[in-house]
């Protein structure tokens, strides 16, 4: 006598685990409409927050009265000492700090570029005068999806500095204090 | 036959399962590995600022005790801080062991800071031993040549406090010793004290006659009166104010006002009531000149520094500081540079120009402080000074932080 074709209880069970266990996870991980612009607006905060920490490190290393904002173009620009982040300042032997150049942060077509104008020498504060007009070529794109740079003195010595990207219709703000120190 | 074909299919589905589950496995484990990712980076961002803060928090300590005993040597083993896992080491180095060219008489202090994952970060900073450099501003008004008349006065005020609680500590200074460099008419008063300069001849607070066309350096004549009157163990020294090139844009501002971005320029003019908008930043002007009521606006609490080469004419408009902060407002007149300021109700800011004129008349009331090399005052011009001035001077001003015994040239994040 045949017996009949089919699965036992166990398969069956088994299956059914499996199934649901499947059914669940593809649920979560299938690339859905809102994932993409969760992951979209992910890496643009992820892109945003090491700007953010790089103009924090070069902020408070400048000097407090060679900060200058704008509004058109959006631009934050300040006095470096240090072309890299790794060099100690230099001093001329009155105890001035050497200061070597400009450093600019530009909202150009929607990303966040960063200009360097340095000297031909060192120059003590009192010599360096007003910064140069940085041109809208060149420079380095390090937030490719930027919707605004702001940054203001929210108390004395303290720079607030926050910036805003955009990703997929959706924008996040990222804020930051720094104390500049030296005058 | 089917039957053994189906015994041996048997069982086909779970493996089938399984292989579709090790897929789906995978894919898990890619997004996951993108989370962990994020996850260390903040991770690492967190033992970055506990490490920084631990850093500065032992200069803090170092800088401390450094300025109660210039002879203190910070320990040489890590300390704890408290309630927190972090640690700090601070190496004082000078000369050839510091890791850049030290200028005269400097010292490099350099803090390590480390959290508990052993992330660690450096602050270092130089300092000078000994020298003081003091606020720039610590005199309501600071000339070699001050002349009081037609009920002239100057006091002060603590901004900190508010601009309607006069306090005395309105001193003025001159460097000068010549006779009369500081003149006082009947119905003028200093509220604070007058120091002239090393050599000086001095005389009392009130003196019971006229000192004019004496030897005193101070002139007072009847009823004029300041707090006493000292010299100076030494000359106070005021840096000029460096020449910054103007620019070739010269503006003329109508009675619709004109909002102006910090930059170089070269004359502005305002006329008919027009409004000036300043904001945040530094500008050079080869003169400026208000007019017909015309207002000078500084909008907004950011500082603003004003160069001026040549002539600042304020005698017909305003000048209107919206943060009521002195600091936030500088004019910095360079050498031959002449000011005539009218303040309107209202006027905070702080004029600078040690080698330039300043004139004040007709009931201007300046909150701040003055530095010139002439200044004149008359139709009842008053100065009230800002005593937060001299705690917390304007960075352009500044100089070094400072503190007795000691003072910060530098401070750098590593």
């Amino acid at each position: 006598m045949n017996r009949p074709q089919g699965m036992t209880l166990m398969e069956v069970v088994v299956y059914c685990a499996l199934l649901s266990l499947f059914s669940v996870m593809m649920f979560l991980t299938l690339p859905t409409r809102q994932n993409q612009a969760t992951l979209a607006l992910q890496e643009a905060a992820q892109e945003a927050a090491v700007a953010l920490r790089k103009i924090s490190q070069e902020l408070a290393n400048s000097s407090r009265s060679h900060v200058v904002t704008n509004k058109d173009p959006q631009s934050l620009v300040f006095l470096s000492a240090v072309p890299s982040d790794d060099r100690e300042f230099a001093y001329f032997s009155d105890g001035a700090i050497a200061w070597t150049g400009w450093v600019a942060y530009l909202a150009q077509d929607g990303k966040l570029v960063r200009h360097w104008s340095p000297y031909s020498a060192p120059l003590a504060a009192s010599k360096v005068g007003l910064p140069p007009s940085f041109q809208t070529r060149g420079g380095q794109a390090i937030v490719k999806s930027l919707s605004s740079i702001s940054a203001a003195e929210s108390a004395p010595k303290v720079w607030s500095v926050s910036l805003t990207v955009a990703a997929d219709g959706s924008q996040i703000e990222m804020r930051t204090a720094v104390e500049v120190r030296n005058p | 036959m089917s039957f053994p074909r189906i015994r041996q299919n048997r069982g086909v589905m779970l493996v089938m399962a399984l292989a579709l589950l090790g897929v789906l496995w995978f894919m898990v484990l890619g997004f996951a590995r993108s989370s962990i990712q994020s996850l260390r980076l903040a991770n690492v961002n967190l033992a970055s600022e506990r490490a920084l803060h631990a850093a500065e928090a032992g200069l803090v300590v170092t800088l401390k005790n450094l300025k109660a005993d210039p002879k203190y040597r910070p320990p040489k083993t890590s300390v704890k801080l408290m309630n927190s896992a972090s640690t700090y080491q601070v190496f004082y180095l000078e000369g050839s062991a510091a890791p850049v060219k030290l200028p005269t008489d400097a010292i490099y202090l350099l803090s390590k800071g480390i959290d508990r994952s052993g992330l660690y970060r450096e602050v270092g900073v130089v300092i000078k031993l000994g020298g003081t450099s003091q606020s720039l501003l610590n005199f309501a008004v600071f000339s070699s040549s001050l002349s009081l008349n037609g009920g002239s006065s100057i006091d002060s005020y603590d901004s900190k406090v508010g601009p309607n609680v006069i306090g005395d500590k309105a001193s003025v200074g001159t460097n000068s010793t010549k006779p009369g460099s500081i003149e006082m008419a009947a119905g003028t008063s200093i509220r604070g004290e007058i120091q002239v300069g090393p050599g000086g001849v001095v005389g009392d607070a009130r003196p019971s006659r006229p000192t004019t066309k004496t030897e005193n350096t101070v002139w007072k004549n009847w009823n004029a009166w300041s707090g006493a009157e000292s010299t100076m163990a030494q000359v106070q020294e005021y840096p000029p104010v460096e020449a910054l090139a103007a620019g070739k844009v010269d503006l003329d501002v109508k009675w619709n006002g004109k909002d102006v971005e910090p930059g170089a320029y070269g004359e502005l003019k305002a006329n008919g009531g027009g409004e000036v908008r300043l904001t945040g930043g530094t500008y050079v002007f080869e003169s400026i000149k208000l007019n017909g009521g015309a207002k000078l606006t500084i909008v907004g609490d950011q500082p603003v520094t004003i160069y001026v080469k040549d002539e600042l004419d304020m005698s017909n408009g305003t000048v209107y500081n919206s943060s009521e902060t002195p600091r936030n407002l500088i004019f910095m007149l360079e050498k031959g540079a002449e000011a005539k300021l009218t303040g309107g109700a209202k006027a905070f800011m702080v004029v600078y120009g040690p080698e330039a004129e300043i004139s004040m008349s007709g009931g201007t009331h300046l909150y701040g402080a003055v530095v010139a090399d002439e200044i004149s005052m008359t139709g009842g011009a008053r100065i009230h000074y800002d005593e937060d001035l001299a705690r917390t001077p304007p960075g352009v001003l500044g100089g070094g932080s400072s503190s007795k015994g000691l003072s910060v040239l530098s401070w750098q994040h590593l």
